[in-house]
């Protein structure tokens, strides 16, 4: 067959031999005959190849249904439909155990009108506040807020948040974050803390960030400026709403990289999850783009494999990655 | 001792992920593929015989795919779409067999807008759900040795013996499951394997 291809004649006999290969592969009974022929037909066509494709993502896509697996004999098949309620209260469970424990923490700062927020490693949680402001937590993350004086002030303790803040002149909202200070000016923008680096982006309005270095004072933050502070400097860079929109699409849990270090891209992924993903060697340097689920750490590996013909192996609570 | 993933797909994974078709593979999987719901609606609505559709989508994703070995097209969305008018347009030349309108009105359907995230598969918990319903549409037979092939874990020799029917048809039955799960999980079909 030549390399261009015509119009396959018929869609479903072309998925249908698609599907054969996985299954047989899948089978007990794959010889290394077999493979050849495969690849021989894999390489034949790209009607082949888009069919192959798109049969192996479903297969693999379907290696999730694992998640359904409950007490009672799930082989019965129609009471499939059935068990997958629990695993929804599940989390639903868990939220509410988590605004329990919120509101037992409550309970401790209740002494200074101090109200705690957390989310757990691989959380997410949206709160209003009474004067109407939200505050998105992003994984892991800690903050305590107290409205009651003539400032509205937050405390990041961990993590990162988003704000929306409601405009009121009379009670500046503010968000320490150690030592440093960033006031709002009636906006939206975005703070996250990872130890000594601090992190500020804003969507809309004005921020004032005092980034409490002992030069640096007070500056204004406008739509589109990220600033980093470290601990001895501050470096505010100038983005498209589109490159801050996409540094805020956890909120949607998703992690959106464009040509970032697999390292990094990794380090991203850990924010998220207990089990935690290690890259080995040069392999960190390699650049990755695409979309992914922030709570889907195997996803990313089976692309390092996958895109980058990397070794992907489980150690204990560890995937590492390396060439 | 460390154990790997796909021991035995591992090799061949790797040997395919090679050449520079691995990045046009993982981008046809992410990028096109999630347009296949929308993509098939708008051909069973531009052609008068919608079973058309399964075959003139593979022949989009044919030539969207060698397109992208040259270059990959970015944004993906536009580009989808304007392969499988084209064909349309094509077709109706030979055939006078697809409403005019409906391929005319391309850019009215507001779907060559790309719109990130909204295609994608983001959420692990509705995706679950859409699996489930999709297993719901196999026969019984076939439901059954999929749910022990991918709930529980079994192979497919010890569902052979768990279901007291050959190697061979546990096979068949995966490999149709599979058929329909795609489908399902990319083109929303509806009442075809039932």
């Amino acid at each position: 067959m030549s390399g261009i291809d015509e119009a396959p004649a018929c869609a479903k006999s072309v998925r249908e031999a698609a599907a054969q290969w996985i299954a047989r592969r899948d089978s007990a009974n794959w010889s290394e005959a077999d493979r050849q022929d495969f690849d021989a037909w894999l390489a034949s066509s790209h009607a082949h190849a888009v069919a192959y494709l798109r049969a192996e993502e479903a297969w693999r896509r379907s290696d999730k249904l694992v998640a359904l697996r409950g007490s009672d004999d799930p082989s019965e098949g129609a009471s499939e439909a059935r068990r997958f309620r629990p695993f929804i209260a599940r989390g639903m469970i868990a939220a509410v155990l988590l605004s329990v424990l919120a509101a037992g923490a409550f309970g401790y700062f209740g002494q200074s009108n101090m109200k705690l927020y957390a989310t757990p490693v691989g959380g997410r949680q949206t709160v209003t506040l009474a004067d109407g402001s939200q505050i998105t937590l992003n994984t892991d993350t800690a903050l305590r807020v107290d409205l009651s004086g003539s400032r509205r002030e937050v405390y990041l303790d961990k993590g990162e948040a988003y704000f929306r803040v409601t405009h009121d002149a009379a009670h500046p909202f503010l968000v320490m974050a150690g030592t440093r200070r960033i006031t709002d000016l009636g906006t939206a923008f975005s703070v996250r803390r990872d130890d000594e680096r601090l992190e500020v982006a804003v969507v809309e309005g004005k921020v004032a960030f005092d980034s409490g270095t002992s030069q640096a004072h007070s500056m204004a933050l406008l739509p589109g400026d990220i600033a980093v502070a470290t601990k001895t400097r501050v470096t505010v860079t100038k983005n498209s709403a589109q490159a801050v929109a996409t540094s805020l699409s956890w909120r949607r849990g998703l992690l959106i990289f464009d040509n970032t270090a697999l390292g990094d891209a990794a380090k991203e992924f850990n924010r998220y999850s207990d089990e935690k993903l290690v890259v080995a060697d040069t392999a960190a340097r390699l650049p990755v783009v695409g979309t992914f689920d922030a709570n889907d750490s195997e996803a990313f590996a089976r692309v390092a494999r996958q895109v980058f013909g990397l070794l992907v192996k489980k150690r204990g609570d560890q995937i590492v990655i390396s060439r | 001792m460390p154990t790997t993933f796909d021991t035995d797909h591992e090799d061949a994974e790797r040997r395919r992920a090679g050449a520079a078709g691995a990045g046009v593979s993982h981008w046809f999987v992410r990028e096109v593929l999630p347009l296949e719901a929308a993509l098939m609606q708008f051909l069973r609505r531009s052609l008068s015989n919608a079973s058309d559709a399964d075959d003139l989508c593979q022949d989009v994703y044919v030539r969207v795919y060698q397109a992208a070995l040259e270059k990959i097209p970015n944004p993906a969305k536009p580009f989808v779409f304007t392969v499988a008018r084209n064909l349309l347009l094509n077709r109706a030349r030979h055939e006078a067999v697809v409403s005019i309108e409906a391929v005319a009105d391309l850019e009215a359907l507001n779907i060559v807008k790309d719109e990130p995230g909204t295609d994608r598969w983001v959420i692990a918990r509705e995706e679950l759900r859409r699996l489930e319903e999709a297993l719901t549409r196999l026969t019984p037979r076939c439901r059954q040795a999929f749910v022990l092939r991918k709930i529980e874990g079994l192979s497919q020799r010890e569902i052979a013996q768990r279901m007291g029917i050959s190697e061979k048809t546990v096979e068949r039955h995966i490999s149709d499951g599979i058929c329909a799960l795609a489908d399902f999980l990319f083109g929303e079909h509806t009442g075809r394997t039932r």
